[in-house]
Formats: C-alpha cells, structure tokens, sequence
C-alpha cells in the first residue's frame, strides 16, 4: 500500500472508533443502536481475529465459533461460579439458580480482566491444539476439519453440565462482573468503553500485524507455501503463531459477547456463527482489515433490523407489522453474497488487487443494470417516443 | 578447489516412490555447474532433496562438509543455499519489493539488505523500475529476474537454478544468462538445472547429464558438448 492510502486507511478506521465513542452522545447507553453499536464491534473483533487465519495465511477456517463458545462459556461459569456455605466446594449453578449466602469465587477487584486474559489465552492454546494435527491441511481439508472440530466442542458444550447443556446460563446481577468499581452490564458506560478500547486496540493490532514481518511471512505462506520455505520461513511456527493470534482474538471476542448476552448459551452457538464471520470477510474483501469492518457493520446492522417488527403484506388484512423469523436473516446474507459473486467477486474493501480497485466502466454498467432492474414498463425514453 | 556441495549416492523420492536412485555429484568452491537431462529425469527432484524439501531415503548431502541431509530447509537456507525454483513462484500479491524482501527474510542487517537491494536493482534495472508492481502483473522474464533476485538478496553462497530460461523469448534468455555468469564471476558458486543444453554447457566448467534418476555423464562443460550422445540426446544434432 502506498503512503497515501496507508494514510487514508488510518483516517478511516480513526474515524470508525471516533464514530463509536460518539455514539452514546446522541442514543446513551441503553437501547437498541448502542446495544447493535455493541455487536456489530464484538463481531468486528472476531471477524478480525478469524482475518489472521483467513485473510492473512489463507487457510479456510469454517470452526471459529468454537473460540467465542470457549471464551463466552469460561467468562460466564468463572463469574457465576460460588462456593456452596456447607461443604466449600465449587458449583455452578445451573439454570438461573442462585444459591443463597454463596460467595462468588471469581469477584475481586480486576477479576474481569483477568478472566478476559484467561479467554484469550484458553483460546489461543485451543487454536494451537487445533492446529496441531491440521498443519499439513490446506484448501477444502482444512475447512472440512476444522468444521468438523466446531461440531464436536458445540455437541461438548450444549451436553456438558458445567456449561449448563441445552439450557442458558444467566448472569444474574451478582454475578455480573466489576470493573474499576462498577458492574459491566450490558447497558452500563464502562461496558461501552470496555468493548470501544478492545475493538480499537483489535483494530490497531490488525494493521501492525498485516505490516509487520510476521504479517508479510503469512502471506507469503498464503501465496506459496513452498516458496515461503526456501525464503526461509519457517512455515509451521508461524502458521501455529497465526492460530494462536487468531484463538486470542476470538476469545476475547466471545467473553465481551457473554457480557453483551448477558449469559451463554451453546444453542446460540451454532456453525452459522462461523459461517456468519467468514460472510463478513468475503463480504468487505478477504484480506483487507477495513473489508472486515464493512462486512461486520452490514451483517451484523442487518441481523438486528431483521429482528424488528417490519411491514408484511398478508392477504386480505393488508400490511401487518411483525418480525422476521431469526433464520430469515440467512436468506439475506445468502443473497448479498451471489450479489457480491456476480459483481465484486474480490470483495466491497480489498485490500488490493491487480489494476484498478473498481473499473469506472464496471461501476456504470452496474449502476445501469440495477436501474433496470425497477424499469418493469417501457423507460421514459421508450415511452415518450 | 574444495567441494561446497556434495551428494554422496542420494536415494529420494515422493512417498514411496523413489524418483533419484543414487545420486553423486559435487560442485567446488566458485564453480558453475549445470545439470541437463530429459524432462522427468529428476533434475527438479535433486534440487528439492538438497534444499529438504523432498525426503532423502538414503545418501547423504554434505554443505561445506557437514551433512545437511534432510534438516529443515529452513536451516538449509540459513546455511547459505537459496534455489530459485522451476517455474519462479513469486509471491503474485505482493510488489516486486516485498518479494526481494521475503528473500532477505532470515536476514536482521537491515542496512547491508537494504544496499543489496540496491544492487539487484542495478543487476535487474526494470525491476527498479516496478518496485511497487505486484509481481503476478510482471512479464514472464520481468518475474525470472525478481526470482532470481530474491534469492540474491538472502546472499547465498551457493546458488541453485531450476530452469532460468523457462519460456523466455532467445533475447531475454541472453540476458539470464549474462547475469548468471557475471553473478558466478563475483564469486557465488552455481549449480544449473537447464533444458537449454547448449547454452547451460557452453558457460559452466563442468556438466552432468542426468537419466531417470541417475547421472548418466559428467565432464567439463566443453567436453559434453563434443559428446556423441549428448549432441544426439539434448542437442539435437542427428
Ligand atoms: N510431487 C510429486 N509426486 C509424485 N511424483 C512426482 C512429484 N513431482 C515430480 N514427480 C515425478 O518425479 C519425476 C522427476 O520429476 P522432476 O520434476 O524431478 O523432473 P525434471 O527432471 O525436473 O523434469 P523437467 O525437465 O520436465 O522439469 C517425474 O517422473 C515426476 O512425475
Ligand atoms: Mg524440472
């Protein structure tokens, strides 16, 4: 990237944070934009971790879920964990049961910190572990494992007592952790700042990383693996660096998004959580950090305005205000993506590609075709003539 | 002259396939040595062994005399051996400046890369010129010289060339070959896999004519060109 657009990338994504910070100035804290403002930035770390393993080494992972799974479920057990009065032990109370004069275990000034800390780390053993036996795998083997990985940590956590199985665990107000004295709920300011400094600091991260030697060592093992190793990289310590960096980042991403769902629940943990990720760096560009961004705003905005009463047409009432059934959403993401196939098969934001970014003859034949396509009756032309 | 690089009876192969049954040969201290032979005789194959990328079963390689038999090529290369494989693999989505730069990877002198940089830009003056070009947009020949140039810039002390005049038109292949022989005058000893038999022969000191994974011939350069087989075979005298 030339100094000029490296320059413009860096306003961008200031501009990006700035516009979080701000957000709270006109919505405050509590409500629906704030609340998506939230998800879209939790998305946003995670799509940005999974773009270590995806856009940098260009390895398909189709299992990153596992990491928000592991990070959301170790953040919520650690801080609703007690010990029972009688006999001293731990329990997890299962259910949205609490039990009465149990001490927390976990509440210590800084604890959440620490507990993000040890999502992160957790996540980034996990992703080495997973890495392990996969170093060799590339292409359709590689997501076809680590999918399969994904499956067994989600059938593991929605069967297991400790994660509370099919059932959800809330954090009740007690056990909502505390930060510099106040409770990280949901709605509160610190939480806000909280998920601002880390998607920021993500953000950051990301570039250096992409700049840095590690980052141009993974890419040239994503260009050509061999041609990487007669340079002289050693290949598989910086792919297994890569899975850590990338586990890190998920689970970071997956406790913030335990706060934000107020509780975990390995239901909501399904591979479509993988594959809504991955959406999200095909949709902005694969590869290019501001592309994460993009598709995470997209993705996620439209995931929450689905979920809203919009207006339906039914036969006979006429037009009824109700919402999308939660899987509708795929539908839309499925479409934008034969969309984004057919017309920009690189991406919204890549990062860069051979020539012109977006061919200015390509820019008008799109315009016109998607005119054309509300052009049902004959054009104004054709009609006046 | 002291032997820099020597195969002592190199078993190879993929698998369980062995593809080089025996291998010997070596190349001493400043010399240019090309290898010929017919496609699929396991030229690219000795290469890779000697670099560890293809599993040596039995044999052994010996670098400066110690033996280097399948350790990972990553210390191979740190050893000073760089091969510019068949077929250039650049780093297509990368400039031509990033691509010298993964060359230097192993190297922390960041002021004597940044001069022999310099120095593959005079060696290769049009990739100067397109520095900031990513290297899948060059020309055929524009993307042998950055891969030769990326080898150079890891300063090897012995450099492996799979094929350098691989789809280049009869000028451009002058020009490869210009420089692979200035680069051997400075002082970087070569060894030259070539299907440009003549050309590869005429400017080393000494050749090896390979078949099916066996060296069939060995002599100096101007000797195998005199040789009846070899002016038969890959010369195309009949
Ligand atoms: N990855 C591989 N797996 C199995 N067999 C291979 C592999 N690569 C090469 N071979 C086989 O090894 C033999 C020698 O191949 P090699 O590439 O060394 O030939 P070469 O002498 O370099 O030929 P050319 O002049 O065509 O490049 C060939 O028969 C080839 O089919
Ligand atoms: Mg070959």
């Amino acid at each position: 990237m030339s100094r000029r657009n490296r320059r413009v990338e860096w306003f961008t994504l200031a501009a990006v944070c700035l516009a979080v910070a701000l957000v709270p100035l006109f919505y405050g804290f509590r409500g629906q934009v704030p609340s998506t403002v939230l998800k879209i930035c939790i998305y946003a770390v995670m799509a940005l971790g999974l773009h270590v393993v995806v856009g940098l080494t260009g390895l398909l992972d189709l299992g990153y879920v596992t990491f928000m799974a592991t990070g959301a479920v170790l953040t919520v057990v650690s801080m609703v964990a007690v010990a029972d009065p009688e006999t001293g032990t731990l329990i997890i109370p299962v259910g949205g049961r609490s039990l009465r004069g149990a001490e927390h275990l976990f509440h210590f000034p800084g604890s959440y910190l620490l507990v993000l800390a040890l999502a992160g780390l957790v996540c980034s053993a996990l992703g080495v572990l997973r890495g392990l036996p996969t170093l060799h795998l590339t292409g359709d083997y590689y997501a076809i494992v680590t999918l399969g990985m994904a499956e067994i940590m989600y059938i593991w956590y929605r069967t297991a007592e400790w994660t509370g199985g099919p059932q959800s665990l809330w954090l009740n107000p007690p056990d909502v952790p505390t930060l510099f004295g106040y409770k990280l709920y949901y709605d509160s300011a610190i939480y806000y700042f909280l998920v601002l400094m880390v998607f920021t600091a993500t953000i950051i991260g990301s570039i250096h990383l992409r700049d840095s030697r590690v980052g141009r060592a993974l890419s040239a093992i994503r260009l050509d693996p061999t041609a990487a190793m007669a340079c002289g990289v050693p290949v598989s310590r910086y792919k297994l660096t890569a899975f850590a960096v990338s586990g890190f980042i998920g689970g970071i991403g997956g406790s913030l998004f335990a706060l934000w769902s107020n509780g975990f629940s390995a239901i909501g943990m399904e591979v479509w959580e993988s594959i809504l990720l991955v959406c999200c760096l095909v949709l902005g560009g694969i590869g290019s950090v501001r592309g994460a961004l993009l598709g995470s705003v997209v993705l996620v905005a439209l995931g929450e305005i689905l979920r809203q009463k919009v207006p339906h047409y039914s036969s006979g009432v006429g037009l009824v205000w109700k919402a999308w059934p939660p899987e509708a959403r795929f539908l839309f993401y499925g479409l934008i993506l034969v969309a984004l196939m057919r017309f920009r098969p690189a991406g919204v934001l890549p990062d860069r590609v051979a020539g012109d970014p977006f061919p200015p003859e390509l820019a008008r034949a799109w315009s016109e075709r998607a005119t054309s396509l509300f052009r049902l009756g004959p054009s104004r032309k054709e009609a006046s003539r | 002259m002291t032997d820099v690089l020597r195969l002592e009876n190199v078993v190879a192969g993929y698998g369980r396939m062995r593809i080089l049954k025996g291998v010997s040969l070596q190349v001493s201290q400043g010399e240019l040595v090309a290898i010929i032979g017919a496609n699929g005789a396991g030229k690219t194959t000795t290469l890779m062994a000697i670099c560890g990328m293809v599993p040596v079963m039995s044999g052994r390689i010996l670098f400066h005399g110690e033996d280097i038999t399948n350790l990972p090529t990553v210390d191979i290369v740190r050893r000073g051996l760089t091969q510019v494989p068949e077929g250039r693999r650049l780093f297509s989505d990368l400039t031509v400046l990033e691509n010298l730069e993964m060359g230097a990877f192993q190297r922390r002198d960041r002021s004597a890369v940044e001069k022999d940089l310099e120095a593959c830009f005079q060696l290769f003056p049009v990739l100067g010129e397109r520095k900031k070009q990513l290297a899948g947009s060059l020309s055929g020949g524009e993307q042998q010289m950055c891969a030769m140039a990326r080898a150079l810039v890891a300063r090897p002390s012995v450099l492996l060339l799979d094929e350098p005049s691989l789809g280049l038109s009869p000028i451009l292949v002058r020009q490869i070959f210009d420089v692979i022989e200035e680069l051997n005058r400075e002082g970087t000893t070569i060894l030259l896999v070539e299907q440009n038999a003549l050309k590869a022969l005429q400017c080393a000191n000494r050749g090896y004519v390979m078949e099916t994974g066996q060296v069939a011939l060995a002599g100096p350069g101007r000797d195998l060109l005199e040789d009846e087989k070899v002016k038969k075979a890959y010369l195309g005298y009949s």
